[in-house]
């Protein structure tokens, strides 16, 4: 065949690449839209399901091209395409269900098109042969979602979507100062062991951790999740639903590498033992992470009311059995076959059946009209197939046996079981506690959100007459329930179809994978581990609901978030800070208005830190509070100006208000113009340092003749209104500030010429101030500018001519 | 004399006379004088481009030109190093010139400012191709002079302040680089350009040091070194925007190139190690980093947002080189090239918004994009282009930059490095999101009128596909990445 399957790789990533540009760049109908973009999905689905017999038969399949810094490099191994198939069918179903859902939006195609760049994106991060690749399809998939998650608009979208984009922003810096490390230590761009001796411990484990949090954030690992509870909710169901199943799904891909192959000595190679004990080590701290990950999510989780939030913390504690599962692969070393498996297979597991569940609580939150648990319930009679749908899918994620989410998670639970048994493991049967009660906790909080939204009769009766999910949305829904039960009875065409190939190709042994499937799948053991944590979880939804423990919620200051937001605020607050200081401006209050409002302690510190750090610069903090002064002077002259001209209205208010208005406006503007021809000229007068006495003389004497001004200003006003000119009014009630303020000392001499020239070098061109401001030079600054001005007032015409002379005599001089 | 050799004085002087005859032509029929100064912008990038890919692989031509004094001489050289510099001079012209006309308003003083503007191109041309360091700094003082009127080119207060300010500093600049080349050649006995640095300077370490210190702080008053950069932040807003895009892309950038001449080709690689200024000079420019960018996250006016910003990354090329890594200084040489297009088209949009709406805060800009979509996309793109975002250009450069100081084990300077990126997003990322915002604004909310004039648009629309392709193309022969390379292999360690 002419056509090599190496092409595929590229279609399928820029396919969907060309299709959201295209569509960004045309006007084109509801139908039409829809049309291109399921197609498109499904093509790229389609493509990703003809490579996959390719790679197994050979293993691994490239194609690059020289781009970006060295090569742009594509390629597909049996796990990439596990990441890769469930993604792209995932994102086909959603973009079906999104065709329905999105119908009245009339944001429907930048939705479509952002949806198609980013699964491009995606596809690019799984598909990526080596780090530069990998790191620019991982920032642009990060920043593309932007779009998805402020895609409606609301004031929550764009805080979730702030938040959503610093994290992102912050953590694609980490992951680039890893890779910039990693890339430096191994010499080269692509994806492949470390070689031994490659760099200091140190420089190790500060890839590592960089590394780490990089993926972490994307992967919504416990502390770096705060942004997906935010965000998920606040995009459309669609959107939430590949978000939360395949988008997080990146980080954890990146943990893999990172973990099963960056960090691994390489097999076959004579490696030191401490190489091998290290990565053990590296799997141990991914694993606990995991387990707090899964732990924290499910607590959260359980506190919520509204589902999809709810469905967005089980997606954080969902990512800790992934994150659980590999990490328990690399501790067991080359036993690990069984966690490693657990944890990839609860991959395409969780994908299906979060974004099923997403799928199902946006046709609940369209047709009921809210999405909040306790207001809803006895959906089950008018939404039957949105139910089934559910029901599976929560069946899937409790772990139920039969259904997929049973494998994935007996798997790890081995896992963990032989991990305790190694040496150094002890603590790891605590984690195993976790993980059970975690299996529990999930059980509760999906029997709450089946019971109380569909089961239980419902409070209210609901606002609108309810309808099931029809045509698109139905059939989404159901084609990702068909998976969750196919896998459930049958899950070795992914554990032996995708799964072992992949180990075997990265070098793991996969022996362990088969022996469970042939051992311990629906074995007695695991069934009664599971009738365990059913029994348990049922018990805890019952006295939860009976004590009200659900609806306990822990103080904000709890959780990362806050100090997260603390730490940002604080950080712009000292740049503007230090700028504003430095270039001697009048120093403003803090710009968030929460810190004025709030009494907290850290609240309070950040205003004392703000007053000390203006009064540190004593000259130019006395000249902002005299500055301060005279502007509030300035507001009091026109306040008592519009409060003459009202009572100079009052007759006619009630009867001709037009007239009153545009008599209350030329006051005020009169009145502006007085008040700030008095600031500028007595503002002039605070260059010197010595002259504060004889300036608050002055700021006193118009404040006593503030009633005068105010009168000024609206016989001024109605002299304009009738056509007259103001003007000599104004003149002739002008003020001289410079004469009422008293004798002042003489301070030209006071400063000596060093300061004046610093002063006049680094004294930045204070273009707000006003014009009358600039007096305040002494004799020599004085001098030295009077004859820069005088001589450099239009220098281009003499530089001009200079030049031309100079440009004559070098022709000249070359040509003779 | 062949033509090769000639080629780099046709690129100096060509500008030169373009300008004298568009303040001619330009003056009796306005067609005439646009098509003149675009000629000649066209044709002297062209030539530098030529010139470019001919020099990529080592010194093409050395070609000496006239004596002023006894030991002295004019020289000019075609070199990796120069001739991209040139290139990137010629094209930031070429797309300011051209967007100058349809920024500055059709009246008699516009070809006064392609006159002197193509007068300071040729200059800069002239300071690209210098072969020793009397005729880099007769060009060097030349242009800065010639810009003198440019930066006062609006005559407000504010502008003449600025200029006045900017002279001062220039002048103490040029006194520094004399004494410096005073002592060059009193220590090493010539003062030519030579791969690898001077064959002998003798002196005492400290008079040695002097010399060196005397040069950097000589050309890092024009490289915006701080504490040398006060200039900056007055005189880049308060020139008319064309100008202000080729202050902050390629004048600043000057002030780097000349203290990179001093560095390799002065002194040279070894000889700096010796010395043991390289920490001192990475430290300085990392600080130089972190508060030029911290200062532009606290300010609102636009155009000085963007010339903080313009400090902080030329830091980025000085901290990088300071490791002499190889790519490292690859990293900083095409960040140059980059950040001169990024940065003269964020001024590019700054000045098309100012001329349309009047907006020059960035506070008034919220709800732009509703009036001005094309530009937005533009503003936005150049915007992400500078923060380093894949693909565009500048994410090469600092992937560059970030490979080269890994390399080197400069772990500090990485951390600099990206914290500085940080920032960036910082100061960058309110400007992109406000503009996106819906508004009830009346000035932005209901309008019908055309966006701005064709000639701006054209420009600001071109600089964006550059942002664009220099990013995905770069590794393409004939790119910078590809003449910075080999600019920076021939540098750091040139052949016997």
């Amino acid at each position: 065949m002419m056509f090599s399957t190496e092409l595929l790789l590229p279609l399928v990533v820029l396919l969907p690449l060309v299709a959201a540009l295209t569509l960004a760049c045309v006007r084109i109908g509801k139908r039409r839209l829809a049309m291109v973009a399921v197609t498109t999905s499904g093509l790229t689905l389609a493509g990703v399901i003809v490579l996959v017999p390719d790679v197994l038969a050979s293993g691994r399949l490239t194609w690059s091209l020289p781009a970006l810094t060295g090569r742009f490099e594509l390629t597909a191994d049996a796990i990439s395409l596990l990441f890769a198939l469930s993604g792209a069918f995932v994102w086909f179903c959603a973009t079906v269900y999104a065709t329905a859902y999105l119908s009245d939006d009339t944001g429907r195609k930048r939705f479509q098109a952002t949806s198609l760049f980013v699964l491009s994106a995606n596809l690019g991060v799984v598909l990526a042969g080596n780090l530069p690749t990998l790191y620019v399809c991982f920032e642009l998939l990060g920043l593309a979602a932007l779009l998805l998650v402020i895609h409606d608009g609301s004031e929550k979208a764009r805080k979730a979507g702030i938040k959503y984009f610093w994290m992102t922003l912050i953590g694609g810096f980490f992951l680039l100062a890893g890779i910039l490390l990693v890339r430096a230590m191994a010499g080269s761009d692509s994806i492949e062991p470390l070689p031994p001796g490659a760099g200091s411990p140190v420089m190790l484990w500060t890839a590592f951790v960089l590394l780490l949090i990089g993926f972490g954030v994307k992967a919504g690992m416990v502390p770096l999740h705060t942004w997906l509870p935010d965000a998920h909710p606040a995009a459309p169901a669609p959107a939430s639903a590949l978000l939360s199943g395949v988008m997080i799904k990146t980080g954890a891909y990146g943990i893999f590498r990172m973990v099963h192959v960056i960090f691994r000595p390489e097999g076959g190679v004579e490696s030191a033992l401490s190489a091998w004990a290290l990565n053990a080590r590296l799997g141990l701290i991914v694993l606990w992470l995991g387990i707090a990950t899964m732990l924290v999510g499910v607590i959260l989780a359980l506190g919520q009311h509204h589902a999809k939030r709810m469905l967005a913390w089980h997606s954080v504690s969902q990512m800790g059995f992934v994150l659980t599962g590999i990490g328990a692969g690399v501790w067991l070393g080359s036993e690990g076959a069984m966690g490693t498996a657990g944890g990839l297979l609860h991959v395409v597991n969780h994908a299906l059946f979060k974004a099923s569940l997403f799928l199902g609580a946006g046709v609940v939150a369209l047709h009921a009209g809210t999405a909040d648990m306790y207001r809803l319930g006895g959906l089950w009679r008018r939404m039957p197939v949105t139910f089934t749908c559910m029901l599976v899918a929560a069946a899937g994620i409790t772990g139920i046996p039969l259904f997929n989410g049973f494998v994935s998670k007996c798997l790890i639970h081995h896992a963990l079981v032989e991990g305790a048994a190694r040496e150094g493991g002890d603590w790891l049967v605590v984690a195993e506690w976790i993980f059970l009660a975690t299996c529990a906790g999930t059980v509760a909080s999906f029997v709450k959100l089946i019971g109380l939204v569909f089961v239980r009769a419902s409070r209210q009766p609901p606002p609108q007459p309810v309808r099931d999910a029809t045509g698109p949305m139905s059939t989404a829904m159901i084609l990702l329930t068909i998976p969750i039960i196919v896998i459930g009875l049958q899950p070795g065409i992914v554990l032996e179809g995708l799964i072992v190939p992949g180990l075997k190709t990265l070098a793991i042994p996969a022996e362990p994978v088969g022996h469970y499937l042939d051992t311990y799948y629906l074995g007695p053991s695991d069934l009664r581990s599971f009738g365990t944590v059913l029994v348990g979880g049922i018990a805890l939804f019952a006295v939860g609901t009976r004590l009200g423990l659900f609806k306990l919620a822990a103080p904000a200051w709890f959780g990362v978030d806050i100090w997260y937001r603390r730490a940002a605020v604080t950080f712009v607050i000292l740049c503007r800070h230090g700028g504003k200081r430095a270039a001697g401006l009048r120093v403003t209050r803090p710009q968030p208005k929460r810190i004025k409002r709030t009494r907290s302690l850290p609240g309070q510190m950040l205003t004392v830190l703000d007053e000390r750090l203006s009064a540190i610069d004593g000259t130019r903090a006395r000249r902002n509070t005299l500055y301060a002064r005279l502007d509030e002077l300035r507001d009091s002259i026109v306040r008592a100006a519009v409060d003459e001209s009202r009572l100079r209205t009052r007759g006619q208010r009630k009867a001709e208000s037009v007239r009153a208005d545009r008599h209350l406006n030329a006051t005020r503007m009169m009145a502006g113009l007085i008040a700030t021809r008095l600031l500028e000229r007595t503002m002039a007068l605070t260059a010197d340092d010595n002259a504060d006495r004889s300036v608050s003389t002055a700021i006193e004497k118009i404040g006593t003749e503030r009633d005068d001004f105010a009168r000024m200003a609206a016989d001024a006003a109605e002299t304009w209104l009738e056509g007259g000119d103001p003007g000599k009014l104004l003149e002739a009630g002008r003020v001289d500030p410079e004469r009422d303020a008293g004798p002042r000392p003489s301070t030209a001499a006071n400063r000596d010429w060093w300061t004046e020239l610093c002063e006049f070098i680094f004294r930045p061109a204070v273009r707000h101030w006003p014009a009358t401001e600039r007096s305040d030079d002494a004799s020599l600054t004085r001098a030295i500018r009077a004859l820069l001005e005088r001589t450099t007032r239009d220098p281009s015409l003499g530089l001009g001519l200079a030049f031309l002379l100079l440009l004559a005599l070098s022709a000249s001089s070359i040509l003779i | 004399m062949t033509l090769t050799s000639l080629l780099p004085l046709i690129a100096l002087a060509l500008p030169i006379i373009g300008g004298l005859a568009a303040l001619g032509a330009g003056r009796r029929n306005r067609r005439l004088g646009i098509a003149v100064v675009a000629g000649t912008a066209v044709t002297t990038f062209l030539i530098t481009a030529l010139l470019a890919l001919a020099a990529k692989d080592g010194l093409l031509r050395e070609m000496t030109l006239v004596q002023i004094a006894p030991p002295v001489w004019i020289v000019f050289r075609i070199d990796p190093l120069g001739t991209l510099f040139a290139a990137t001079v010629s094209g930031l012209f070429l797309l300011a010139l051209i967007y100058a006309f349809g920024y500055l308003p059709d009246d008699r003083r516009q070809w006064r400012f392609h006159a002197f503007a193509m007068a300071c191109q040729g200059c800069m041309i002239g300071v690209a191709f210098a072969g020793n360091l009397v005729t880099l700094l007769v060009f060097y003082e030349l242009f800065s002079l010639l810009s003198y009127p440019l930066i006062t080119h609006d005559r407000t207060r504010v502008a003449v302040a600025a200029g006045l300010k900017y002279l001062v500093y220039i002048i103490t600049g040029g006194a520094f680089v004399w004494a410096g080349i005073i002592l060059v050649f009193h220590l090493g006995g010539e003062i030519r350009f030579l791969p690898g640095g001077l064959a002998d300077i003798n002196g005492s370490p400290g008079l040695v040091l002097a010399t060196f210190a005397c040069l950097v702080t000589g050309f890092g008053v024009k490289a915006a070194l701080m504490p040398l950069h006060g200039w900056v932040p007055d005189a880049h807003p308060a020139a008319p925007a064309p100008f202000s895009a080729v202050l902050s892309g390629v004048m600043v950038a000057t002030g780097v190139f000349g203290i990179l001449r001093v560095m390799f080709e002065i002194f040279g690689v070894s000889r700096l190690i010796e010395m043991g200024v390289l920490p001192w000079l990475g430290g300085i420019a990392g600080a130089s980093v972190l508060l030029a960018a911290a200062r532009a996250v606290g300010e609102d006016d636009l155009k000085r947002r963007l010339a903080w910003s313009t400090i902080s990354q030329m830091a980025y090329v000085l901290m990088a080189v300071s490791t002499i890594g190889g790519q490292a200084v690859t990293g900083a040489f095409v960040h140059i090239t980059h950040h001169a297009f990024l940065k003269g088209g964020l001024f590019f949009c700054a000045g098309l918004v100012a001329t349309v709406t009047g907006a020059t805060r960035i506070s008034q800009l919220r709800g732009l994009a509703q009036r001005m979509p094309v530009t937005s996309l533009a503003l936005t793109v150049l915007a992400l282009g500078l923060v380093g975002i894949p693909p565009l250009s500048g994410f090469i450069s600092k992937w560059l930059l970030g490979l080269g100081l890994a390399d080197a084990g400069a772990m500090v300077r990485l951390g600099v490095m990206l914290a500085g990126a940080l920032l960036a997003a910082v100061y960058l990322w309110p400007i992109i999101y406000r503009i996106w915002l819906p508004t009830d604004d009346p000035r932005f909310a209901h309008s019908h009128s055309r966006e701005a004039s064709g000639w701006m648009l054209g420009i600001l629309i071109a600089t964006g596909m550059l942002a664009v392709i220099l990013g995905t193309a770069a590794t393409l022969p004939g790119f910078p990445l590809d003449l910075a390379k080999n600019a920076a292999q021939w540098l750091v360690e040139p052949p016997p």
